[in-house]
C-alpha cells in the first residue's frame, strides 16, 4: 500500500500516541460516532472536544491504550522497510513523561528495538531528522548513533530529544558521544 | 460539512457557478493560498514553531509534535472550497493533499481503510508528500494475541505491495 505513494518525502510518527479519534484532531461535534466506544467524547462550554477512556470496558482483556505501542512501531518499520521508501523527513514526536524513556517495549515476550530509522531507510536520502534518542537506546547490536549520523551525509537538520536524562543512563556514553558527533558533522560540512 | 473528508474523483454535484470559468491555474494558486500553518502570534512563531490549535485532552500527559500543523481554519476553507465549485474541486488536490499529511494514521481497520482509498486516487497520490502515523490503538490481550494482530496487520499492509 505505501508504495502507491509515490512521491512521499516527510514521514511523521507520532510515539506514545494519544488516541482522540482517526481524524487526528480534527474534532467536532459531529464526530463523536467516529470514535472508538471505549472512548465517551466531551465537549465543554467553550466547545472542545475532550477524549474520556473508560475505565474497563465490558470485554475485560480489552483496553485502549497505548503501552503497546511498540507494535505499532514495529508493523510500521516493516512495511517501510519493505516498501522502499526513500525519505527525506523523517520526524517523531516527543513524550514528556520520565515513563516512555525507561519502559521497554515487548511484543510476543521479545524486547522491540526502536532501530527502524537506521535500517528501514535510505540515510543517503535523509535531510531532516527530529527523533527521541529512544530510537537508539533500546538497540543493542546496531549501529551507535554517531556513526548513523555520518553515515547520512544529506543531514541538513537534526534534532535529538532526551527525556530528562533518563535515556542516557540505559545507553553507553561511547553511544553518545555528543562531542564525537559534533566533530564528525564539522568534518562532513553538516 | 466542515470536516467531512470526501476522497473521490468525482467532482461535487453542484451547479456551475462563478469559480467554474476561471482559469485552472488561478483556481490552484486560490486554494493553495488557503493553507495557512497553525503558528502562534508571536514574533518569532516561525522559529519555535509554536502551535495554537491544539486539541484539549482529557489526559495528564502531553506530547510534543516536532513538526507544525495546519490550523484549523485552513482545513475548513479548503474542504468547503471543494464543496462549493467543481473548479476548485479539480484544482484543490494539492491543497488537499497537504491536509492530509497532518491526519494520522493508525494501525487499526479504519485506519488501513481511509489510507487504502487515498492510495487508489489517481488524482490525488501524485501530491502526496507528508503521512503521519500514529502509534495507538492495538489491542491488549496477551503476548500470544499480540503476536497475531502483529503479523495480521502486517499482512494487510503487504498485501497490496505483492
Amino acid at each position: 500500500m505505501l508504495q502507491k505513494f509515490v512521491n512521499l518525502e516527510k514521514f511523521r510518527l507520532v510515539t506514545r500516541d494519544i488516541p482522540t479519534n482517526h481524524l487526528g484532531g480534527w474534532l467536532e461535534h459531529s464526530d463523536a460516532e467516529r470514535i472508538h466506544p471505549h472512548y465517551y467524547l466531551a465537549i465543554d462550554e467553550k466547545g472542545n472536544a475532550s477524549l474520556i477512556p473508560t475505565v474497563r470496558s465490558q470485554n475485560a482483556n480489552f483496553t485502549w491504550y497505548t503501552h503497546y505501542d511498540g507494535e505499532a512501531h514495529l508493523c510500521i518499520g516493516r512495511a517501510v522497510e519493505s516498501a522502499k521508501l526513500d525519505i527525506q523527513d523523517f520526524r517523531t514526536s516527543h513524550y514528556l513523561s520520565y515513563q516512555y524513556a525507561t519502559h521497554t517495549q515487548y511484543v510476543a515476550g521479545d524486547p522491540v528495538h526502536y532501530s527502524w530509522p537506521r535500517n528501514y531507510m535510505g540515510p543517503l536520502m535523509l535531510q531532516t531528522m527530529r527523533i527521541s534518542v529512544e530510537f537508539f537506546t533500546h538497540h543493542h547490536n546496531g549501529v551507535p548513533l554517531d556513526e548513523f549520523i555520518r553515515a547520512v551525509s544529506n543531514l541538513q537538520d537534526l534534532s535529538l530529544h532526551i527525556v530528562e536524562g533518563r535515556a542516557l543512563r540505559s545507553m553507553s556514553l561511547q553511544e553518545l558521544d555528543m562531542r564525537r558527533i559534533w566533530q564528525r558533522s564539522m568534518y562532513d560540512g553538516l | 460539512m466542515a470536516t467531512q473528508i470526501v476522497v473521490s474523483n468525482a467532482p461535487p454535484d453542484t451547479p456551475l457557478s462563478v469559480m467554474d470559468n476561471t482559469l485552472l491555474e488561478i483556481a490552484a494558486m486560490i486554494t493553495e493560498n488557503l493553507l495557512e500553518y497553525d503558528l502562534a502570534p508571536t514574533p518569532n512563531a516561525k522559529y519555535s514553531e509554536q502551535p495554537t490549535d491544539k486539541l484539549k485532552l482529557a489526559f495528564d500527559d502531553e506530547e510534543t509534535l516536532t513538526w507544525v500543523t495546519f490550523s484549523e481554519e485552513s482545513r475548513n476553507h479548503i474542504l468547503n472550497a471543494r464543496e462549493a465549485s467543481r473548479k476548485l474541486f479539480d484544482s484543490s488536490f494539492r491543497a488537499f493533499a497537504a491536509l492530509l499529511g497532518d491526519r494520522r494514521f493508525r494501525v487499526t481497520p479504519v485506519g488501513f481503510e481511509d489510507l487504502e482509498a487515498i492510495s487508489n486516487n489517481t488524482a490525488l497520490i501524485p501530491y502526496i508528500t507528508t503521512l503521519t502515523f500514529g502509534c495507538a490503538a492495538l489491542q491488549d490481550r496477551g503476548h500470544h494475541a499480540l503476536s497475531q494482530d502483529v503479523e495480521s496487520i502486517l499482512a494487510h499492509l503487504l498485501l497490496q505491495d505483492r
